[in-house]
């Protein structure tokens, strides 16, 4: 059998046109390739299961939901995407996904995503000292405390001056290449409990 | 008793799965369907088979195996998984410490039951 779409059964075929949607389904967030990759493997995986079990709805039984196995492979290739192309909208995309997979996704995300949080202020706040060099940067004030950050009518003096700018833009830049790789290598190992046997 | 004695089964069947994935994938390299025929037996109804795929990208990600794509003349291309020489060593540090927990437990198994 070549493909599932010529199998000679109507109601095989109906079957298999309705599992490989919702497969497509849960795939769409991946990139084109990688998703027909995948698909490729299951439609090969159902044919062989069909072949053996010769009734579709017991092969596509055996086989699971889609919805609930592929869901960790499409966030964890989500993560390796955004850890190789670094672009913001697949990191914010992963983050996104990883945070509705479960608690070790959210808990991964929120972790993260605060990471992110402190890169964007700094990178803000380096580019706001280029436009309004007063009341952004270090501050030490005369009680001898740090102020970082920006306050108009902070009193002081500017530890970094003009260099607050570039150093914050380095910081922001670096913190955010660092999380990313590591968001784009780490493995979230969920608990091996079946998914029945937690409720 | 029945029934929670199937869930415990469940779960430990659930649970040694990565290690008997690469236990399987070690005597030959396999596809995704030739290594859920393979651990049939051990994964019995604990988990659908679709549960692999997931498994089997974790490998991958980890450099446990590596991956090839067969261009089949009928059917959709197959990919065949590999052991790594990362992964024979995982799967032998796994064999070693899976023996030590299993002469544990077989004592403990052994002792009260009769």
């Amino acid at each position: 059998m070549a493909r599932w779409t010529e199998l000679g059964d109507a109601n095989a075929r109906a079957a298999m046109a309705a599992y490989f949607a919702k497969v497509d389904r849960a795939l769409a967030p991946l990139p084109r390739v990688e998703a027909e990759q995948v698909k490729a493997e299951l439609e090969a995986h159902a044919l062989d299961a069909l072949a053996e079990a010769s009734d579709v709805n017991a092969a596509l039984a055996q086989l699971g939901d889609p919805d609930e196995f592929l869901d960790d492979l499409v966030a964890d290739r989500m993560r390796a995407l955004a850890g190789r192309t670094f672009k913001p909208a697949d990191v914010l995309a992963a983050l996104a996904r990883n945070a509705g997979s479960g608690l070790a996704g959210l808990a991964l995300s929120t972790l993260v995503g605060v990471g992110y949080a402190i890169a964007a202020i700094a990178l803000a706040l380096g580019v706001l000292k280029l436009f309004a060099p007063q009341g952004v940067g270090v501050y030490r004030l005369e009680t001898g405390e740090l102020f970082i950050g920006h306050d108009e009518a902070v009193r002081g003096v500017d530890l970094f001056g003009f260099w607050f700018s570039p150093l914050a833009i380095a910081v922001s830049v670096c913190l955010y290449l660092a999380l990313t790789w590591a968001f784009g290598r780490i493995a979230v190992r969920k608990s091996a409990l079946p998914k029945d046997a937690k409720r | 008793m029945d029934e929670l004695v199937q869930d415990w089964e469940k779960r430990w069947r659930k649970s040694v799965l990565p290690f008997a994935a690469l236990a399987a994938l070690g005597e030959s390299p396999k596809h995704g369907y030739g290594l859920a025929v393979a651990l049939r037996d051990v994964l019995g109804a604990a988990a659908p088979e679709g549960t692999l795929y997931p498994l089997l990208n974790g490998f991958e990600r980890d450099g446990l195996t590596s991956a090839e794509w067969a261009i089949q003349e009928t059917g959709p291309a197959r990919k065949t998984y590999a052991l790594t020489e990362k992964g024979r060593d995982a799967l032998a540090e796994a064999a070693k410490r899976w023996a030590a927990f299993n002469e544990s437990l077989g004592g403990l198994v052994d002792g009260p039951v009769d």
